[in-house]
């Protein structure tokens, strides 16, 4: 709240102090920016560990990341659903992947161990978590699979274009792999252009690092007469 | 970025990008029935003009960063929907009589109406950042749907910030709360979100977002200082009525500084003149403050606390876009800091449907 400034006329500035007014200015932008730029980081951890995670003194921290990656799947499952049959049918067939548990549970913050428990690993070749984004104005059947090879060595991969059976058939060429980042899992996303030819279409996915294959990836554009919405 | 090119640039730039806007957003406005009863209404404010910095600013970030104008389109489109809606809503709240030179939309229709075509202005805004998901992609829709979430609720609590000073003629404020009241009502909306979502959209989310914050906070406060400072000197073609915000008794930068350098007789004065309904403020009140400003130099100082918000914009702006090539967007975003104080009463007179309004349409 303010203070009040001893005047007798209004007309005592000298150059300096007018200066001073952009110092003033600047200085008093900041703190009040820097403060709520603060407080915002804060209210996003309280909500991040109520939203997604336990807590560290939480009873069940780390063992309990099963039911942490239930709720946030829950939570997107209900989004998605709500936005379209297309994203539902996106993150359906992540949550078939039988690697999904360990999936999420590798991927998730809720999944960071208490003090003195055992972290909950993703093992096995199936355990490199990611997610598929298939984006298509049409194509709203398109269904996507990932058969792991192995996990990539950093997390980083590559994704090669998908072809098709046919070589006739364009391939598909705006396809990408984003590192996974805060709450999100690493994204496979897959764009699908308009009068793209329906069929299956096949590409890999090999480790940045070490060029080794990690993955197999299956995109099924169905025809548009097969596509019965949800 | 030479001034010469700022004028011609950023007029330029907004006419272009505001025509792309308008034509997204007839998509979403319908016409059917009830016709003279909601969709007319809603189609009024969007037909009157308007800067269109909003959704100008999020496709020249967008494209900035490598987008095509497309990917950004339907954001740009929700913005200026929810912009409108807001407006509608603010108008009530501070019983305004004119927006962009016509009669408000409750002036015309009445509350009820109003309210409820302020209301499905907002929920319709959803509709564009939805069908974003076949454009730019799942993930990015619900980021900048979270994007949305907290613009809105940071705009709210700005706007019941300053309503709540009116209404307890909350006098004792200084220049951190009137900051903090411009950051959450005027620039998380106004230029934080717009730039936001921009490079979200432009990086695929890979954008840090923090400086997105400072920048937007710098340059929409020293906005918001300038389109007050332009209420006290333009003319009455600037839009709004001269001193129309002391009428108001608008908690303006000028008028918190006025408290500050004041006699304790004056203080009272001002006090008592606040306290009054604005119907029962006289014209020879609202003189003698404005008097008043000129006697403490409110103006000159407020001018001054402006130029020192944009050299703070000018600095994120460059940290910011560093490494970003040049490009015309680029040139537009760095070029809106000092076009800022080219808003002048000239330039006001040579844009008769712009928004002049100092509520969440500022910028």
């Amino acid at each position: 709240m303010r203070r009040h400034e001893a005047s007798s006329n209004g007309h005592d500035h000298d150059q300096s102090a007018w200066d001073s007014v952009i110092s003033r200015a600047v200085e008093t932008g900041y703190k009040v920016i820097e403060d709520q730029i603060h407080q915002g980081r804060h209210f996003a951890q309280q909500f991040g560990a109520t939203a997604f995670a336990p807590g560290p003194d939480d009873e069940h921290a780390g063992t309990d990341a099963g039911h942490a990656g239930s709720e946030l799947m829950e939570r997107l499952m209900h989004f998605y659903s709500d936005m379209g049959s297309l994203c539902f049918d996106m993150l359906e067939s992540v949550a078939r992947n039988p690697a999904f548990g360990d999936l999420m549970r590798s991927a998730m913050p809720a999944a960071a161990p208490a003090p003195g428990q055992a972290k909950a690993h993703a093992t096995g070749p199936a355990a490199a978590p990611v997610s598929i984004e298939i984006v298509s104005a049409t194509a709203t059947g398109a269904r996507c699979s990932v058969e792991w090879l192995r996990p990539p060595h950093d997390g980083a991969l590559v994704v090669s274009e998908l072809r098709a059976l046919d070589p006739g058939c364009p391939a598909l060429t705006q396809i990408e792999f984003q590192p996974a980042d805060g709450q999100w899992l690493p994204l496979l996303r897959i764009a699908i252009p308009d009068g793209q030819a329906p069929g299956n279409y096949a590409g890999m996915a090999v480790d940045a690092s070490t060029n080794v294959p990690c993955a197999t990836i299956l995109l099924e554009i169905p025809h548009p007469a097969a596509d019965t919405g949800h | 970025m030479h001034d010469a090119v700022t004028s011609e640039l950023i007029p330029e730039m907004l006419r272009e990008y505001g025509e792309v806007t308008r034509a997204a957003l007839k998509r979403y406005i319908p016409e059917r029935a009830p016709q003279r009863h909601l969709y007319d209404l809603l189609a009024d404010y969007p037909q009157r003009g308007g800067k269109m910095m909003r959704p100008s600013l999020c496709i020249a970030t967008a494209r900035a960063f490598g987008a095509r104008l497309e990917d950004a389109l339907r954001t740009a489109a929700a913005i200026e929907l929810l912009h409108n809606a807001l407006l509608i809503h603010d108008d009530i709240e501070d019983e305004s009589e004119e927006r962009r030179g016509r009669p408000t939309l409750h002036m015309l229709h009445g509350v009820p109406l109003a309210i409820n075509a302020g209301d499905t202005l907002t929920l319709m805004s959803l509709r564009p950042l939805m069908e974003n998901r076949t454009r730019i992609g799942p993930r990015l829709s619900l980021t900048i749907l979270e994007e949305t979430e907290r613009m809105a609720v940071e705009s709210a609590e700005g706007q019941a910030m300053e309503l709540g000073w009116r209404q307890d003629n909350t006098n004792d404020l200084d220049e951190s709360d009137y900051l903090l009241m411009v950051l959450k009502k005027t620039c998380w909306f106004g230029t934080i979100f717009p730039a936001r979502v921009g490079a979200i959209i432009g990086t695929r989310g890979n954008a840090k977002l923090e400086p997105f914050i400072r920048f937007g906070f710098f340059l929409g406060c020293a906005f918001q200082i300038q389109d007050d400072l332009l209420n006290l000197v333009a003319d009455t073609s600037y839009g709004k009525e001269l001193n129309g915000d002391i009428l108001e008794g608008k908690r303006t930068l000028m008028l918190i500084r006025l408290f500050e350098r004041a006699s304790a007789d004056q203080r009272a004065r001002l006090d008592a003149f606040l306290a009054l309904p604005r119907e029962q403020r006289r014209p020879d009140e609202v003189a003698w403050v404005r008097a008043l400003m000129d006697q403490y130099e409110c103006i000159d100082y407020a001018r001054r606390f402006a130029h020192g918000l944009a050299g703070a914009a000018q600095h994120e702006f460059d940290g910011i876009f560093a490494n970003v090539p040049d490009s015309r967007d680029r040139q537009f975003i760095e070029g809106l800091v000092t076009w800022v104080f080219e808003r002048t009463q000239a330039s006001a007179r040579a844009q008769p449907a712009a928004d002049h309004a100092t509520d969440h349409a500022a910028a």
